[in-house]
């Protein structure tokens, strides 16, 4: 069942496939759809169950033991807070004048960054108290705040070295992560340094540095961009600007897998301790195919909304200048929003569960047999962490 | 009856092969023959797992105790011994479809009023704010309008250079006849902006801009001063904060709840549009009520409101055949969106309403002919070619 190699090392294995994910992310979405997304708490619990219990680690699968109703709980929560803020911050920065209506402004937003470090903190804390494997339930300890402050000096500092620190940022906040994590009473550590990840990554920093300021100085030294669209200088300068953002499309999933190894391989529970052979180009690989499973779905919508557009037009319910009826309207919001379901719905199933698999499969882990762990007494957390992430609007699995 | 499962008791991580023994409860048996746990059957509940897999908890034992069985002989067995064994599942998605159903009725009700209540707690908390709140949002308006807008190189506002001069004090004489005679606790301050738009716009707190385009589609300043009474009385009204307050109270609540979900802003800003839409109407009858009445109070003549009105969307009618026949429809679509004096799809109706009210009584012209003249050309001599 298990790949087991030569030094006793164990590889989780995924079980999922696309087909059996396709009815459960297909009903998820169309109900978070109808419900104007008051079920995505559900529909995310069903995801989380299917990549969950479909991975399989030493001959035992892993087990997602949270609900839909905790995350509506969570969320709940993080609108009783949030609402009353917003409304403070917004009332407070109309009354004020203009000047203090800035100063109110700066201070929300690094308000909004520092409570979405900590609610990534918190939420993480959801997770893994929720995650069982052979009976144990994960847990993480540590505070939010304290590492919701700690990620944004890292961050700063990242910003004021062009992303030079970014390595050490990595190794210190994933140490802090790693050694608040436990499986049962089994501590968690992280091994992996910021110079190791410097040394990996430093040449495609040169390259994405090069990709941005590379054109910057071009355009400096052969004058501005010429603002005439049809002139020479426009174009070339639109060309140059497109092909900076498909280098960074590019490096972004490379860098991505160079972090992945990094950081799977300074990972341990107990004596268990992981080994990792993610190849640099696995996460791109899953990117380019979801994209081309996209453009493919994009043509065909496309050929299907042209088709049904000339089939209106020819009904001369189109046209003559006259506003569009109201059923126009309503069809044309209504294919949007479906074609936005399909492409969640590819990205999880080519997207999100591709990563999912080969981050797992990538992995060895050794010392498994010595690892045995005794139930934590800590209660499992709230998901308030969840509700403030999903309200700010970003969060992960 | 014996036959094999693995068993987590969970207190450790320990993994026990254990065989089950199916007697008046279900026993399972390690390898030394020890019982490890005796479950009753109506305690047994099954948990979400894989297909190929039974994954069971005892309801009263340790919260994390499970068995698992992937013998399809012995699930079917110990399946049917269990008589509650669904219900923990069949309770969760009793509770999926509770949520399903009121969310629903709850996206109902949150919908009538985002359409109905909203507007009509703008209508209440309007008059209650201080004058102060309306001149903040017109300072912020005009500081994004002035950023988007453009203005054919010039500076915004015209009027300011010698040329331009005579102009700018004959706007002057106009606003200065209105505004004494409107008499709003806000100074009126209007602007010509330098864009062939026919269009103008009342911010809220007493800004105005009079565009360009329309001053030169004007043939009288009765008719300029007109549309300036029509949108001081949106100023007068406070449509503008109406409509700030409307707008930032939907956006507020329905971004809220629609959260992360994929196209969640289209939908914001598809139900903004339509709540706009529905509300302009009503406010820009009781605006031409109100522009009326304050041209006869300063002995203009206020039918040049609505004959500008008909001249404007006349001239738009044709511009959209000929648009039609080039296929641009990009210059009328960036036109009807700043555009809702002219593009008011009931321009007759208006007129004839105008009209209606505005009687037979004589009007002498508001300006002579030199100052009219200087008006028209406050931004330059030079006609634009095609604005935007
Ligand atoms: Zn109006």
């Amino acid at each position: 069942m298990d790949q087991t190699t030569t030094d006793g090392a164990v590889r989780p294995r995924f079980h999922g496939t696309a087909r059996a994910m396709f009815p459960l992310v297909l009903k998820g979405l169309f109900l978070t759809v109808v419900t104007l997304g008051l079920y995505r708490f559900w529909y995310q619990t069903e995801v989380r169950r299917f990549l969950w219990n479909n991975t399989e680690v030493d001959g035992d699968l892993l087990e997602y033991t949270g609900r839909g109703v905790e995350l509506f709980i969570g969320f709940l929560i993080a609108l009783a807070v949030l609402i009353p803020a917003y409304g403070a911050i917004f009332l407070i920065a109309t009354l004020a004048g203009p000047i203090a209506g800035l100063v109110v402004q700066f201070v929300a937003t690094l308000g909004i960054v520092v409570l979405a470090q900590y609610a990534l903190y918190r939420a993480r804390r959801y997770r893994l108290t929720r995650t069982i494997w052979r009976g144990v339930r994960f847990q993480q300890t540590g505070s939010g705040w304290t590492y919701a402050w700690r990620s944004i000096a890292w961050a700063l500092l990242t910003l004021l070295t062009l992303g030079l620190a970014l390595p050490f940022m990595r190794a210190s906040l994933e140490r802090y992560k790693l050694s608040h994590t436990w499986y049962g009473d089994q501590q968690g550590a992280f091994s992996a340094t910021g110079g190791q990840l410097f040394k990996r990554g430093i040449l495609l920093w040169l390259v994405a540095v090069a990709l941005i300021f590379g054109p910057i100085a071009i355009i400096v030294v052969y004058g501005t961009l010429d603002p005439d669209p049809t002139g020479p200088g426009f174009s070339a300068a639109h060309w140059i600007i497109n092909l900076t953002i498909f280098g960074v499309a590019v490096l972004v999933p490379l860098y991505l897998a160079i972090e992945f190894r990094w950081w799977a391989n300074g990972c341990s529970v107990g004596p268990a301790t992981a080994r990792c052979d993610l190849g640099l180009f696995a996460f791109l690989k899953v990117y380019l195919a979801y994209a081309g499973i996209a453009l493919l779905f994009f043509i065909v919508a496309g050929l299907v909304a042209a088709v049904v557009g000339y089939a209106f037009y020819a009904a001369g319910l189109l046209g003559d200048g006259a506003e569009p009826p109201l059923a126009a309207i309503i069809l044309a919001v209504m294919a949007y929003f479906i074609a936005a379901l399909i492409f969640a719905a590819l990205w999880q199933l080519f997207g999100v569960r591709p990563i999912w698999r080969k981050s797992f499969e990538s992995v060895a882990i050794a010392g498994l047999g010595a690892l045995t762990a005794a139930q934590s007494g800590e209660p499992p957390a709230n998901a308030f962490g969840e509700g403030v992430a999903d309200a700010l609007d970003f969060g992960g699995f | 009856m014996e036959a094999r499962g693995v068993y987590f008791d969970g207190l450790t991580s320990r993994r026990h092969e254990v065989d089950l023994v199916l007697g008046d409860m279900l026993a399972l048996v390690g390898p030394d023959g020890r019982r490890l746990a005796i479950w009753p059957y109506a305690d047994i509940r099954a948990l979400a797992s894989p297909p190929d897999l039974l994954r069971l908890t005892r309801e009263g034992g340790p919260p994390l105790a499970r068995l698992e069985l992937r013998d399809a002989g012995l699930i079917d067995a110990v399946r049917r011994r269990s008589v509650r064994i669904a219900e923990t599942q069949a309770e969760e998605r009793g509770g999926a479809r509770r949520v399903v159903l009121w969310s629903f009725a709850a996206v109902l009700s949150l919908a009538l009023f985002a359409v109905f209540g909203v507007p009509a707690l703008a209508e209440r908390v309007t008059p209650l704010l201080p004058w102060s709140v309306d001149q903040r949002m017109g300072a912020a308006a005009d500081a994004q309008i002035r950023l988007i807008l453009p203005t054919r190189g010039g500076s915004f506002g015209c009027g300011e250079g010698a040329e331009e001069a005579p102009g700018r004090a004959a706007l002057d004489t106009l606003v200065r006849r209105l505004s004494d005679a409107a008499a709003l606790p806000v100074p009126i301050e209007v602007t010509a902006v330098r864009s062939g738009i026919p269009n103008a716009i009342a911010l809220p707190g007493g800004r105005i801009y009079l565009f360009d385009g329309l001053i030169r589609e004007a043939e009288n300043a009765d008719e300029i001063a007109g549309v300036l009474a029509h949108e001081i009385a949106h100023v007068a009204h406070r449509d503008g904060a109406r409509r700030t307050l409307q707008a930032g109270g939907t956006s507020f609540l329905l971004g809220f709840v629609l959260g992360d979900v994929t196209g969640g802003g289209a939908a914001v800003f598809v139900a903004r549009t339509l709540i706009d839409a529905s509300y302009s109407r009503d406010a820009e009858t009781a605006a031409d009520a109100y522009a009326v009445d304050l041209m006869r109070r300063i002995g203009g003549d206020p039918r040049g409101l609505g004959t500008l009105l008909t001249r404007l969307t006349e001239e738009e009618t044709e511009e959209d055949a000929k648009d039609e026949t080039k296929g641009e429809p990009d210059a009328r679509g960036r036109r009807s969106a700043l555009d809702y004096l002219a593009s008011h799809p009931a321009t007759a109706e208006r007129r004839a309403a105008i009209d209606a009210a505005a009687g037979r009584k004589p009007a002498t012209p508001l300006l002579d002919d030199a100052a009219f003249a200087a008006l028209k050309t406050i931004c330059g001599k030079a006609a634009p070619a095609d604005d935007e």
